[in-house]
């Protein structure tokens, strides 16, 4: 339906000699939107083209970074998971090593989910304080926001300070505006408290998130239902 | 400044520009298909259109989103493959 005849281009395109990495960035985005299975390893081949062809550019390491952050959630055991946390969080580190003064805060989000995620409790912690530090200066603040607190909420939360992760679930609500996009909040924090049987709580979190992420009112509705008839919503998984 | 930094404002004139054509109605776009036949060149047309048709419900269920979107793509390609609206996922 055209979708090959635009790919033969790109391909086209990325075999030339002098290549902008606006090319190779704009080519990334195609192939990542047709997700075949070829498609997505031509996306990660443009992300090595544009480490190979810019290694002083951040672009490429923060996508390579990305890419395995989010594949290593899918992988079969909890050692591969983490062995791809941290391979992902060194890619991060790359790009932010060549982030310039105005870009330094760029990745604190990736930055501070995937030092979480690769076991860096210290730097995770300073990753999401920094967000916090940096709001304003976001595009989409109330992500900013939410993504800080649940980053802290969970580092309280694995040290066993309840009360502490309790407050930062509360504040990731408080401090959202508005949720644009229909994906919404990453609700792994509610999720972890739901499992720990705080299903009050984590009913009022979500009547929170409602008033603010009109694209998702269907699905909170559906968690809310489910919890008012004794029943264990999913928060993080469903579609 | 990086090149990531240059090219801010660009992706923000094309992100705004492709979530309002998630927004247009079929007669809308039709009339925009109009447009371009006659102004091949007018990029603001273009970029609601590519919005429009990259709306997934309709990139899925209707196999005409799909042509018409790769038509755009492609052109885009073919002219300025360094275009900001060949950069954002909508």
């Amino acid at each position: 339906m055209g979708g090959q005849v635009n790919a033969a281009k790109w391909d086209t395109l990325l075999a030339m000699e002098s290549l902008p990495l606006r090319v190779i960035q704009n080519a990334a985005f195609f192939f990542l939107l047709f997700e075949h299975a070829s498609d997505a390893l031509k996306c990660e081949a443009c992300f090595d083209l544009a480490i190979e062809k810019y290694p002083d550019e951040p672009w490429g390491y923060a996508k390579r970074g990305r890419l395995m952050r989010v594949d290593g959630r899918y992988a079969k055991t909890k050692a591969d998971r983490q062995e791809m946390a941290r391979g992902a969080y060194e890619w991060l580190l790359k790009a932010q090593e060549r982030e310039g003064d105005e870009g330094k805060d760029r990745l604190l989000d990736e930055l501070a989910v995937g030092a979480y995620e690769a076991g860096e409790m210290d730097a995770a912690r300073l990753f999401a304080q920094r967000m916090l530090e940096n709001v304003v200066d976001y595009w989409e603040p109330s992500i900013w926001i939410y993504e800080a607190h649940r980053i802290l909420g969970h580092l309280a939360f694995d040290r066993g300070d309840f009360l502490q992760a309790a407050d930062c679930l509360a504040l990731a609500g408080a401090g959202v505006t508005v949720f644009r996009f229909r994906r919404g909040p990453t609700l792994s924090l509610a999720q972890v408290f739901l499992e720990k049987g705080e299903r009050e709580m984590v009913a009022e979190h979500l009547r929170t998130i409602r008033k603010v992420w009109s694209p998702g009112w269907e699905k909170v509705d559906g968690w809310l239902e489910q919890l008012a008839n004794g029943q264990q919503p999913n928060l993080i998984d469903s579609k | 400044m990086t090149l990531y930094e240059h090219s801010f404002d660009a992706n923000e004139g094309a992100r705004a520009l492709l979530n309002k054509g998630r927004l247009l109605h079929a007669v809308a776009a039709g009339q925009l298909e109009e447009t371009l036949l006659r102004q091949p060149d007018e990029m603001q047309c273009r970029g609601l259109l590519i919005g429009y048709y990259r709306r997934g419900e309709l990139a899925l269920a209707d196999a005409n989103h799909a042509v018409r979107l790769n038509k755009h793509l492609g052109w885009l390609i073919d002219r300025d493959p360094e275009h900001a609206l060949l950069r954002m996922p909508v």
